[in-house]
């Protein structure tokens, strides 16, 4: 098990550990995620798959989770909880729900939390040579994919090759869910704006950091194309991801299919389930 | 003679224990409100800190001073071990209403959300205080009892034997 795996297991009751250990034995596969849910078998994304274990997860094993993420403290939770997601250390970070307190039409608090998803970080040293080398040829650019194949672990693999102390690059992170930067045992120089809004973190780092580079994580509504919008009018180049199988589901979202239009990112690099695939904004435009 | 002598030397071992029974005892009860005091005024700091702060417990409790608490070692093991050892440092019976109160806190206090904190908070100072001065109240009469009845009885056994 490597460190990130038994930082996650910390947070977890003993009986569930002893679960997840007996399931794993000797293997050598990383764990991904570890889903627990009153009431129903404990599981655990291994690699790609699902593994269902025979340990029937309680009230009480969800209780011990929260309180441990929480650091006893599950008020100072509470905005996180609200976003559906508490921050662990080391980049973990476990989705939360349960059942909302709705107070004119917003999430005011979540109450009898009935689903953790643990998701766990792990390296993959190498996987970002070549977005690297994209990025630092051609400027901005986008990494797409379907949820759940890898874009953030590929921007975390980017973060210590740009931000290297050799290359002596100004890399502003903008890590909303503390999941991009893991914690102290990262040698880069990258100035980390951990928890910021998006668009406020953007928009702060180009006041206050003069970035080179911008990594930010799933991008989406209005707020955060604007900030993208004012970086690059800057000069900044923008590396950042959003949900979607292929370039024209990308142009599904219209916020992101108007930054591609404006020539914003001259870069679209796509995961995909066989390998990945590279878009350069010319040959579109002129395709 | 030398059973007089042991007599006397008797008699003055059990008045002496009396005298050292009832001081234990009014220790003991000064000590009880001491304790009682120094951790409303812990749980009432707590209470202002979420408050105002929504700091975590741990944090709260890092920052905290109580040189009381702190003389007695209760401080250092509630900053490794969390609050629910208050109740042992109690070192009461279960059945004490303190010692009910303060379960109560420490089995409930960083569950929920600001607001709830905020009123367990509040309510359990208030209800500790409460308990404070009804037991300083009845301080200086349980004094009494205990500084006279232990020698009394022991006067009195004293009279018996001999």
């Amino acid at each position: 098990m490597d460190k990130s795996e038994r930082q996650a297991l910390g947070y977890l009751p003993p009986v569930v550990k002893t679960a997840i250990l007996t399931v794993m034995g000797h293997s050598k596969e990383q764990i991904n995620e570890i889903r627990i849910r009153t009431n129903r078998p404990l599981c655990l994304v291994v690699g790609r798959n699902n593994v269902v274990t025979d340990h029937v997860c309680t009230d009480l094993d969800l209780e011990y989770v929260m309180s441990k993420l929480c650091k006893g403290s599950l008020y100072s939770y509470a905005e996180n909880i609200k976003d559906g997601f508490v921050a662990g250390e080391g980049g973990i970070r476990a989705g939360v729900c349960g059942r909302a307190v709705v107070i004119d039409g917003s999430i005011d608090c979540v109450r009898d939390i009935t689903s953790i998803n643990i998701r766990i970080p792990h390296r993959a040293v190498g996987a970002a040579d070549e977005l690297y080398s994209l990025v630092t040829k051609h400027g901005s650019t986008l990494v797409y994919s379907k949820p759940g194949m890898g874009k953030t672990t590929l921007l975390r693999e980017l973060i210590p090759l740009l931000a290297n102390i050799k290359n002596g690059k100004k890399v502003s992170v903008i890590d909303t869910r503390y999941e991009l930067h893991t914690g102290s045992d990262c040698d880069d120089m990258a100035d980390i704006f951990l928890g910021y809004p998006r668009a406020p973190g953007m928009l702060s780092a180009v006041r206050t950091m003069s970035p080179e580079y911008i990594i930010c994580d799933e991008i989406a509504d209005a707020g955060d194309i604007e900030a993208i919008l004012s970086a690059h009018s800057s000069g900044v180049s923008v590396v950042v991801s959003a949900h979607a199988g292929t370039v024209e589901e990308l142009y599904k979202n219209p916020h992101i299919g108007e930054l591609i239009e404006l020539g914003i990112f001259s870069v679209l690099y796509g995961i995909k389930d066989n390998g990945h695939e590279v878009t350069f904004y010319n040959d579109r435009k002129h395709s | 003679m030398t059973e007089s002598i042991v007599k006397i030397a008797g008699s003055v071992i059990l008045l002496a224990t009396s005298i050292y029974f009832g001081q234990v005892k009014i220790t003991a009860e000064r000590t009880r409100i001491k304790i009682l005091s120094s951790f409303g005024d812990m749980i009432k700091y707590i209470g202002e800190k979420i408050e105002h702060f929504s700091s975590p417990l741990p944090e709260i409790l890092s920052e905290y001073n109580n040189p009381y608490l702190e003389s007695v070692g209760y401080l250092d093991a509630i900053r490794s071990h969390g609050l629910s050892l208050v109740p042992d440092c109690l070192k009461i019976s279960q059945n004490h209403e303190e010692y009910i109160l303060i379960k109560r806190f420490t089995d409930s206090i960083g569950k929920g959300y600001k607001d709830e904190e905020v009123t367990l908070c509040k309510y359990t100072h208030q209800k500790l205080a409460e308990l404070e001065e009804k037991m300083s109240a009845v301080l200086k009469d349980k004094e009494k009892l205990y500084r006279t009845i232990p020698p009394m009885l022991a006067l009195s056994v004293i009279l018996i034997l001999i």
